[in-house]
């Protein structure tokens, strides 16, 4: 493939050993000036630490990063210049208001005062966070601290927001919120790179890769993935007792179906799933089990990824 | 990229954050003036009353030293050790800021504060009876020696942020060395020193400095022996050198970087 050299960020085989174990094994990545790149893997499958190096935070033994063209290695001060990131601790102050955590890193990156004053105004109201600027950001929820960190990363002239599982902790609504403000601002024209063990954190992307024993396994838009897998729909099967021989009955189903625990119900993934929701209704009702819902649902990039790795996204890697 | 602007926004981050954390404050500021108030109490009552404002003097120089030991060994470690587990140092490595740059700025932010709370020891003292008497030679001196002080117990507490895992681990390391010295070359005389104890007076620049600011500014032998002696000053020069370097070094190398 040729990239071009104004690519937001070109890594090409990336490798990395910690304590002699091989944490990153060749990865590249390549991404376009406006992409919206969303990795998704386990806890420990190497994402972060991927993500980490891009951001030049981190080292790495082999390979070459170039954001914009920019060597991150012998061309620091230029790549880092266009590198907007936001690690997944909350490095904000509590000790300060917004406004003055977000004066701080302008006053790093030099912005003269006037200017910094009108840039930290837009982005307050760009994040919704206009009226709770001179509040300490002790008082902020989740939510806040998050979009306000997004901010420091807008402050200078990032082209490329590399984010740290921005959204672990955040409630569905507000995580949603989150994630329109990241849209919006990929629309603006800042490339994203994402990291995420949440499937809906990837479902707005333009391209997902699958990381998983630091290698991107497969990669694609949402779409392709969902081709790729073969998945057309998954069952969802809420009965009580919700017990392992529950389990064992939904498996025996059919060879090809992987049966996960989720914390409202059971999800049946299989590639075909119409037909069989008569027999399963039929089979655990014989058995003695009380249905409370049973559905067919489009499968999602966790449902993909679990039918593609034989990994499920949500726990350590061992 | 102006390096002037990043020692600006770490010192303003910084004395933002230590003058509005109550426990920094309480640490570095109240405990030595509560100390100045209260130990005259305990230990000066059978001392005659013309020896009592050199005496308060003496207690005067080592409370404002005591300020400069808690600011830069306890609250200046703690304080980038919190950093350190927000994350801050990944954010930072991956902007265009020059580590020394960033660091300089906690530095004077320990000028700041420390002037502020010597300040705070003086006026009280004096109030409270203490005699300082010094020419403006001798200040120029002594503000030339508390920047020795400052300097060699920044690059301590550089040295344990770098080393501590944690804020608790940093704060109680720096307070636990800070009472080490206190007690061992600052709080009693040195002619009061058991034999043992002295050459490691002679090796602290904190305890010499101490002792040379108290010479300046409160006379009357009360330090126990000419503490401008050549050798004296050469050891401090060289080891607040040789230790805020290091302290830079280890700083910028262990704190701003992951493996």
């Amino acid at each position: 493939m040729i990239i071009s050299s104004k690519e937001a960020l070109d890594a090409q085989e990336i490798s990395k050993r910690y304590n002699g174990k091989k944490v990153l094994d060749n990865v590249s990545l390549q991404m376009g000036p406006t992409e919206f790149y969303v990795i998704m893997g386990p806890n420990g499958s190497g994402k972060s630490t991927f993500l980490s190096i891009l951001a030049g935070t981190n080292s790495f033994d082999t390979g070459v990063v170039r954001i914009l063209g920019n060597d991150l290695c012998q061309d620091k001060l230029e790549a880092r210049g266009h590198i907007g990131y936001v690690p997944q601790e909350n490095f904000c102050s509590d000790f300060l208001s917004g406004r003055e955590n977000l004066e701080f890193f302008a006053d790093l990156l030099g912005l003269p005062k006037s200017q910094a004053k009108d840039k930290i105004d837009d982005l307050l109201q760009m994040m919704g966070l206009e009226d709770e600027g001179d509040k300490s950001v002790g008082n902020y929820s989740g939510g806040m601290r998050k979009k306000l960190e997004v901010a420091t990363a807008l402050l200078g002239n990032a082209r490329i927001l590399f984010l740290d599982e921005p959204t672990t902790g955040l409630d569905p609504v507000v995580r949603k919120d989150f994630l329109s403000l990241l849209q919006e601002i990929n629309k603006r024209g800042t490339a994203i790179l994402l990291v995420t063990h949440i499937g809906e954190d990837a479902e707005m992307a333009s391209r997902v890769g699958f990381m998983l024993r630091g290698e991107i396994v497969a990669e694609g838009t949402p779409e392709e993935l969902k081709e790729i897998s073969g998945l057309k729909s998954s069952i969802v099967v809420d009965a009580t007792p919700r017990t392992e021989e529950l389990m064992l009955l939904l498996a025996s189903l059919s060879s090809d179906c992987i049966v996960i625990e989720r914390e409202e119900a059971l999800e049946l993934i299989c590639e075909e799933t119409k037909t069989m929701v008569p027999e399963i209704v039929d089979k655990i009702q014989r058995s003695g089990y009380t249905i409370h819902r049973v559905e067919t649902r489009p499968p999602s990039l966790e449902d993909i990824f679990y039918k593609l790795t034989a990994h499920p996204i949500r726990g350590e890697m061992p | 990229m102006s390096g002037i602007s990043q020692i600006r926004a770490s010192f303003v981050r910084s004395m933002r954050i230590f003058l509005r954390d109550k426990a920094i404050i309480g640490s570095s500021i109240l405990l030595p003036v509560f100390f100045l108030v209260v130990l005259p109490l305990v230990f000066f009552q059978q001392v005659p009353a013309e020896f009592m404002p050199a005496l308060r003097g003496f207690l005067v120089v080592a409370m404002v030293t005591l300020v400069i030991m808690g600011t830069a060994m306890s609250n200046l470690p703690g304080s980038i050790a919190a950093d350190r587990n927000r994350d801050l140092y990944s954010k930072l490595s991956s902007m265009p800021v020059n580590p020394l740059h960033e660091c300089l700025g906690r530095i004077v932010t320990v000028f700041v504060f420390s002037a502020i709370g010597s300040l705070v020891v003086i006026v009280l003292g004096v109030v409270l009876g203490a005699e300082l008497a010094v020419t403006s030679i001798d200040l120029l001196l002594i503000i030339g020696l508390t920047s020795v002080i400052i300097l060699f117990a920044s690059g301590v507490g550089l040295i344990i942020a770098s080393a501590a895992k944690s804020e608790s681990a940093a704060a109680h390391v720096g307070v636990a060395i800070v009472m080490l010295i206190y007690f061992i070359g600052i709080a009693i005389p040195y002619n009061d020193l058991p034999d043992m104890l002295r050459p490691v007076v002679h090796l602290n620049p904190i305890c010499l400095g101490n002792n040379m600011i108290t010479e300046l500014a409160v006379g009357n032998g009360i330090v126990g022996y000419n503490p401008f002696n050549i050798t004296d000053v050469t050891v401090m020069l060289l080891l607040t050198t040789f230790l805020f370097i290091i302290g830079l070094h280890v700083y910028s190398r262990y704190c701003w970087r992951k493996q």
